[in-house]
C-alpha cells in the first residue's frame, strides 16, 4: 500500500493506492477518517461511502482481468470534502453473476452532497463530496 | 478496519421454539461478511424456530453485510430478527429502506417478540 498524506494547517489531502483486495476496503475507511473528522465532515457517511465505492472496484471492476489497483484521494475545500475513488479496471458493466452494484451506488448517492461515476474501458472513476465545516470557518 | 469477526452462537428455548441467538462483534464488510452469512447457515438454524442476530457490538457495516441480513430474512424459515438499537447498522437499515424488511430490535426481549409475532402470522 503506498500512501502520500500531505497536510497543512490549512488544508489536508490524502492519496493512496491500494490493490484490489477486500481487505483495502476496510484500510480505505480507516485512511479517510482522520481527514472527515479535521475537515468537519460527517464521518460515519464519509467512511459508508468510501466502503461502498472501494468495496464496488473490489468486487467489479477486474471482474475476468488481472487484479489492478485503486486510488483513493480525498482533500479538503472550503466548504466540502471531496473523495475520489478511481480503479484501472474494465468499467461499469451489468453482470448477472455478481449482483450487488446498485445497492452500494444507491447507498453512495443518498450519502454524499454530490456524486459523479465516470466509467470507461480503462476503469472506474467515483467523485464524491460532503459537507465540511472546519474549512469554511479558515476561510 | 474489519478483521475477522467474534461470533459467538447460543441455542436457548423461546415461546416460540428453539431460537439461536447470533453474537456479532466487529466491523462487517465484504472481507469478513461471508463470516456472517456462514453463521447464519450453522447447525441448528435451519431447525430453530428463530434467528436472534445481535449486531450491538457492530460498530460498521456497508453493504455487504446489509446483503447478507436480506438474504436471510427472505427465507421462509427460521424467522430472523436483528438487535441494533441507535446504530450505525440502524442507520444503514433505514438508509437503504429496509426497516420493513429487517426490523431492528432494542433488545433481545423486542426481539423474540418479533419471532413469535412473525410466527404466528406465518402460522395463521
Amino acid at each position: 500500500m503506498a500512501a502520500v498524506t500531505a497536510e497543512s494547517p490549512e488544508r489536508a489531502e490524502l492519496d493512496l493506492e491500494l490493490p484490489s483486495h477486500a481487505r483495502s476496503v476496510g484500510l480505505a475507511r480507516e485512511a479517510v477518517v482522520d481527514l472527515a473528522r479535521r475537515a468537519g465532515a460527517p464521518v460515519d457517511e464519509v467512511k459508508l461511502a468510501v466502503s461502498e465505492a472501494v468495496g464496488n472496484a473490489v468486487m467489479h471492476a477486474f471482474r475476468d482481468t488481472a487484479p489492478g489497483a485503486i486510488t483513493l484521494q480525498a482533500r479538503q475545500e472550503p466548504d466540502r470534502l471531496v473523495v475520489t475513488v478511481a480503479d484501472d479496471g474494465r468499467g461499469m458493466s451489468p453482470n448477472l453473476d455478481s449482483p450487488g452494484l446498485g445497492l452500494g451506488v444507491s447507498l453512495i448517492t443518498r450519502l454524499a452532497l454530490d456524486v459523479r461515476f465516470d466509467s470507461s474501458d480503462h476503469g472506474t472513476t467515483v467523485s464524491m463530496s460532503f459537507p465540511a465545516t472546519a474549512g469554511r470557518e479558515r476561510v | 478496519m474489519a478483521e475477522r469477526l467474534e461470533i459467538a452462537v447460543e441455542d436457548r428455548q423461546a415461546d416460540a421454539g428453539p431460537v439461536v441467538f447470533i453474537r456479532v462483534t466487529g466491523e462487517v464488510d465484504l472481507a469478513n461478511a461471508d463470516q456472517l452469512a456462514d453463521a447464519l447457515r450453522g447447525d441448528g438454524v435451519r431447525d430453530a424456530a428463530g434467528v436472534v442476530l445481535d449486531l450491538r457490538g457492530v460498530p460498521f457495516m456497508d453493504s455487504s453485510g446489509l446483503r447478507v441480513l436480506l438474504m436471510a430474512v427472505k427465507e421462509p424459515a427460521p424467522v430472523v430478527t436483528v438487535i441494533a438499537p441507535d446504530s450505525p447498522v440502524a442507520r444503514l437499515l433505514e438508509l437503504a429502506e429496509v426497516t420493513d424488511r429487517v426490523p431492528a430490535y432494542t433488545d433481545e426481549e423486542k426481539a423474540i417478540d418479533g419471532i413469535t409475532a412473525s410466527g404466528s402470522r406465518r402460522d395463521g
